[in-house]
Formats: C-alpha cells, sequence, structure tokens
C-alpha cells in the first residue's frame, strides 16, 4: 500500500500525524508530509482513519 | 422544507440541547429554523456541505464585501482608526479561495504544529500553577480558574506577549469573548481599541525586529506583504477570538462530563494513554461550537435539497455528531469509542487552524487535573450550571469541584 499527500490541499490539521505518527510527519512550515510510502498491513488501519479524518482529502492510497 | 420550533439566535434551551437535536435529525436532512434559518442536521450532509466551499460560501455573508475595502482602497483605510480598520479586514473566517489558501498558507507558516508541540511542558506548567488551590483542598471553580485562563495565558505567551504587558493583555482578550456580553459597551469599546493599537504596534515592531514568537512569525510569514498590516493585526486577533473561549468550553465540557460519569473518568485515571482519546470523545459529545455559518450561492445543494441563493445556512455540529448511521450509542459518553470522526472542528479548507493546540490544551489540562485530583466531588449540582443564553456557544459559566 503506498501513500500520498497533495500538498495543495494539506492544511497541516496534524490530524495524520495524531492518528498515524508512524506514517505522517509535518515540517517546520506546517505542511504534512509521508515519512515512508510503503505502508505494512498493520498500519492500513490507521492510515485508513487518517484518510478519513483529513478535512481536506489530501492524503490519497494506492494499493 | 420542515419548519422547527428553534430559534438559533436566541436559544434558550442551553441546559440541554440534545433532546431538540434528535427531533431534527427525526424531522429531516434541511429543516427551517423558527427564526428563518436553513439547518443542515446529518452527518454526512454536514461534511458535505463544509466541503462545497463554492456552493456555500463564508465571503457571501458580508465579509468579503468589507474587506475589500481594506485591500483595495488606501484612501479609504487611511481615514479609519486602527480600531475601525482592523474591524473591517479580512480574516480566515470572512473569505473564500483563492484569497483564503493564500492568508492560510501565511497564518500556517506562523501557527505551527511544531511551535505548539515545543511549548507543551510549559503548557503543562501554566495548567499545574491554576490548579494549585484545588491541590490545596479549597473549593475550585474549573472554568474561571482553569479551563478560562489557561487557553488566555498560553496563546498570550506564543504571541510573544511579555510579563509586565500580561495582566493589561488577559484583560483585553476578554472583548474577544463572550465576558464582552456582561461588559460596558464603553469598556468593550476601550479595551477593544487597546487591544488593537497594542497589537498594530507589535507587529510594526517585529517587521524592524524579528522575533520567534508568534506575532514575528506572523510578521515574518507575510514579508511578500500578501496580507495588509492591518490584516496581520486582525488575525492576530482573530487568534485570541477563535481559541479561548471556544478552549474554554471544550474543557469544560468534559470536565462536567466526567463529572457525571465517573465511570469513564476512572478509566482515564487508570489509562492515561486513553485521555486523547477522551478528548476526542467530549468534542463529539458536548462541542463547544454548536453550529457553524455559511451563505448559500446559485449552486447550493443538500443531498436532494436544492437551497436557494442567499439563504443562511446553518451545520449543526452537535446534532451531526449523534447521528446514529454513524456512531454506535450516539447518545453515550465513552471515552474508549473507536473512531471518533466528529465534525467539532469543522471540515474543508475552514477546518479549525487551531485545532493542534486546543487537542494539546485539553489533553494537557485533563492529564494534570486528574494527577492532581484523580476524585473530585461535584458541588454544583446539574440543576444549579448556568449556561449563556446562547445556541452557538455551549459551556458552563462556573463549575465548582472539591478533592
Amino acid at each position: 500500500m503506498k501513500v500520498t499527500i497533495d500538498p495543495e490541499k494539506c492544511l497541516g490539521t496534524f490530524r495524520c500525524v495524531n492518528l498515524a505518527p508512524e506514517v505522517f510527519d509535518v515540517d517546520d512550515d506546517g505542511n504534512s508530509f509521508v515519512v515512508d510510502a510503503d505502508v505494512s498491513d498493520e498500519l492500513a488501519a490507521k492510515v485508513d482513519l487518517a484518510v478519513r479524518s483529513c478535512p481536506t482529502g489530501a492524503i490519497s492510497v494506492e494499493d | 422544507m420542515a419548519i422547527i420550533d428553534f430559534d438559533y439566535a436566541a436559544f434558550p434551551g442551553n441546559r440541554d440541547p440534545y433532546p431538540i437535536y434528535a427531533q431534527m435529525r427525526d424531522t429531516g436532512r434541511v429543516l427551517r429554523s423558527s427564526d428563518g434559518a436553513v439547518m443542515v442536521t446529518r452527518y454526512d450532509d454536514v461534511r458535505n456541505t463544509h466541503a462545497d466551499f463554492s456552493g456555500f460560501s463564508m465571503a457571501a455573508m458580508g465579509g468579503d464585501m468589507m474587506g475589500q475595502i481594506s485591500r483595495a482602497d488606501d484612501a479609504v483605510l487611511e481615514e479609519l482608526s486602527t480600531d475601525e480598520a482592523v474591524g473591517l479586514a479580512n480574516t480566515l473566517l470572512t473569505i473564500d479561495p483563492p484569497s483564503h489558501d493564500t492568508i492560510r498558507r501565511v497564518v500556517n507558516r506562523a501557527f505551527t504544529p511544531r511551535s505548539i508541540i515545543d511549548r507543551e511542558e510549559r503548557v503543562r506548567e501554566i495548567a499545574r500553577e491554576l490548579l494549585a488551590p484545588l491541590a490545596k483542598g479549597e473549593p475550585f471553580d474549573i472554568v474561571t480558574q482553569f479551563a478560562g485562563p489557561l487557553p488566555t495565558i498560553v496563546i498570550a505567551e506564543m504571541l510573544g506577549v511579555p510579563p509586565e504587558d500580561m495582566y493589561r493583555f488577559v484583560q483585553w482578550s476578554k472583548v474577544t469573548g463572550t465576558d464582552a456580553m456582561s461588559m460596558s459597551a464603553e469598556t468593550t469599546r476601550q479595551f477593544r481599541t487597546e487591544l488593537r493599537e497594542y497589537f498594530a504596534a507589535q507587529v510594526a515592531d517585529r517587521k524592524k525586529n524579528p522575533t520567534d514568537d508568534l506575532i514575528g512569525r506572523m510578521a515574518a510569514a507575510n514579508d511578500e506583504q500578501v496580507m495588509s498590516d492591518i490584516e496581520v493585526v486582525a488575525s492576530c486577533e482573530l487568534f485570541l477570538s477563535a481559541g479561548n473561549d471556544t478552549t474554554m468550553r471544550l474543557l469544560s465540557n468534559m470536565i462536567v462530563a466526567l463529572g457525571r460519569h465517573p465511570e469513564q473518568r476512572e478509566r482515564l485515571v487508570d489509562d492515561a494513554g486513553l485521555i486523547p482519546n477522551g478528548v476526542e470523545e467530549a468534542l463529539r459529545y458536548d462541542p463547544p461550537v454548536q453550529f457553524l455559518f455559511r451563505a448559500s450561492k446559485e449552486e447550493a445543494v443538500v443531498g436532494d435539497t436544492e437551497i436557494a441563493p442567499g439563504e443562511l445556512v446553518l451545520t449543526m455540529l452537535a446534532c451531526a455528531n449523534r447521528d446514529a448511521d454513524v456512531f454506535d450509542d450516539a447518545e453515550t459518553f465513552d471515552v474508549g469509542r473507536p473512531d471518533i470522526m466528529h465534525v467539532s472542528f469543522g471540515h474543508g479548507i475552514h477546518y479549525c487552524i487551531g485545532s493542534p493546540l486546543a487537542r494539546q490544551e485539553s489533553r494537557v489540562g485533563i492529564e494534570e487535573l486528574l494527577d492532581v485530583a484523580p476524585t473530585w466531588k461535584v458541588l454544583t449540582s446539574d440543576d444549579d450550571i448556568e449556561y449563556d443564553p446562547t445556541g452557538l456557544l455551549r459551556g458552563p459559566k462556573s463549575f465548582m469541584v472539591q478533592v
């Protein structure tokens, strides 16, 4: 599973970092980025919740 | 559109608005309030309404028209006092894309999650100092002695207000919240003018002498002058008006809920790791902001209902948070509830920019409270809790507890 963030849509709300800190982090300017794009199956549920929680739908996942 | 007996502007039922929200969800997805607003009641519709920022506008409520004066016409602006100009200036709350995106980018660069994370130990210190009278065994007002001062002091320090200015700054801060309702018009005007002139002087100073506080970072983030100085001042004021009262009510409502549900409090005492989830549940169960406002434009649609242009549309957040299609046992306060995706910070591009700070202050506040007083007794009975006579913001005016 591969995770990406659309920087144009990201608002830097920090929600994804709260929900899946293993996968997401935030830079000094407040923009989220993906730490490790290849996500293990164990983290899939957390990433799914982050995708659904993102207020602007900035996170996408490909199988 | 069915009409429901609910007066959003002066809702007197704030002691417990949840029965009428249940009635709203049962009555229809889109309703009209008795005072004429359109209300969106269900969870998915509320999220979709917020996501559709071109159909449901912030600017169309009047903000943009005023903002155009402050940006486009310097001659008009120069005639105004600082106080008047700030009152007319654009903020994130009064504009739509594309200008919203431009300003949000500037504010984001200043008000970063990192700058919030780095101050966590200081937030904890402030919480601990405020809780000292409770720790000593005195009767303690959660609202006025803890939940109110905590966010006010935290944001003042973040902004870079020095200790010698702190007292008067905290006094001025009151005009940005519901405390203003009990002030004389003259005091309100005086405090607001002093606050705005103080911010304006600080912003001007930071442009010459950069600092790493929030005012300094706002001035630096606006180095390309995409905002006017007056708009920077208005944004600084928005940190207070959008953050202080709301966080106070979030913490207060959570503590009231924990007081009523001692078994839930015990779960948080036994496992402090559950506190962040408990904060999310408190946000869902009894949010500080009960609904938000939009103005409909030509293409506004909720589900299969077309909404005429120019309607005032209320997204009923607290009502949507108890939508049984989304939340099991939605009326139950359960700090262990999984996947809590409430809409209490909104949704879409206007999602609360202060949410990382509100979440941190609430988590740290509850951690410290439960450390000082794992079991407190409630001195204010349910019948004696007073709420402000407004439907918009919900929280007790006072809530007495004792170890």
